[in-house]
């Protein structure tokens, strides 16, 4: 793609919105108190992206910095793209959403979705969709979530976090992870359960977009691996 | 997969007029126009008229009904580019 002043753009540097008409957005505003009302209260407090009324920095208050010094940002390709339409119904039924939801939900976002795409002023042909959402809609922000709150549950659960202090060891903008580990052997854990957890659920993680970053660090040199792509971390700025 | 079937115990609330207007009213005006090409200032203009009767009517049929029309599931993709500079400390990319 070419961008201003001759740059050359590829589809890694660019965030693929979706232009849907002006009446399904409307309606889509309808729908959305509706669905984020019935799927806050399961929410986990880890969630930090496109929660209504909630500051994005209240998580990070949460967060437990003192004691983890490492922290890995992973960084998901395509990730509205990526949602798989069977985990997104069967999460989106586990957390009680109303059947008559779901069935809108179902009409809006799993079924006969088409795309064309536009680069350098050209259209493409039209192209069928079997996963994602339409990132950049209104409601499509609610149902990412909810596709990544078991992922967040387990995280908590399987490194011990202590959901009754309120500390949070994870933290999710959306599609952007953040972890927080108190060594680099559990930093290497945690990126091996992202990964794992991650690909069962249909989002790649693009290594070389990961960042490591540790207040711990003067002569080490610290590598985290991404299975195809280790990461050298960088020490904090302050 | 299939359709959650027709829910006739807890049915979606029906919307208002009032809302309607007010969430056309609120919308931003430099928002882009999808592949129809029916931008929202030409829904602002027409808004006085009975067209927000009839949009709620609609509306409220498919909240009724639980569907949507097909043609709605139809996106035009563009590309916006990121301002990535590859530094952890710039935010930009990540919003």
């Amino acid at each position: 793609m070419y961008g201003a002043e001759g740059l050359l753009w590829t589809g890694h540097k660019c965030r693929p919105i979706s232009l849907t008409t002006i009446l399904r957005r409307i309606y889509e505003k309808v729908l959305h108190p509706v669905l984020t009302g019935s799927t806050v209260d399961r929410m986990h407090p880890a969630q930090a992206g496109f929660m209504q009324s909630d500051s994005t920095l209240r998580p990070l208050q949460l967060a437990d910095h003192s004691q983890r010094p490492y922290r890995i940002l992973y960084d998901a390709m395509f990730a509205f793209d990526s949602p798989l339409f069977h985990i997104l119904a069967a999460e989106l039924a586990d957390m009680d959403v109303p059947r008559s939801l779901r069935r809108s939900i179902h009409y809006l976002f799993f079924c006969s979705l088409t795309s064309t795409l536009i680069a350098n002023g050209r259209k493409s042909w039209m192209i069928g969709r079997r996963r994602g959402l339409f990132q950049g809609t209104v409601l499509a922000p609610p149902p990412f979530n909810v596709y990544l709150n078991r992922l967040l549950c387990r995280f908590s659960q399987g490194f011990g976090s202590h959901m009754s202090l309120l500390l949070v060891i994870i933290l999710a903008y959306a599609d952007d992870i953040k972890i927080f580990a108190t060594s680099y052997d559990e930093a290497c854990r945690m990126t091996r359960f992202i990964l794992q957890a991650c690909s069962l659920l249909g989002l790649r993680i693009r290594a070389s977009k990961c960042a490591v970053l540790s207040h711990n660090m003067r002569d080490i040199r610290l590598e985290i691996d991404f299975g195809d792509h280790s990461i050298l971390a960088k020490a904090n700025e302050k | 997969m299939s359709v959650p079937p027709y829910d006739t115990h807890r049915p979606l609330a029906t919307t208002t007029v009032k809302k309607i207007r007010s969430l056309i009213k609120g919308y931003q005006s430099t928002k882009a126009s999808g592949e129809k090409g029916i931008h929202i200032l030409l829904l602002k203009a027409v808004l006085p008229g009975p067209f927000a009767h009839n949009l709620t009517t609609v509306f409220n049929i498919l909240l009724d009904l639980q569907v949507t029309p097909s043609h709605w599931n139809h996106a035009l993709v563009c590309m916006v580019p990121k301002d990535y500079s590859g530094l952890a400390t710039n935010a930009g990319p990540y919003r």
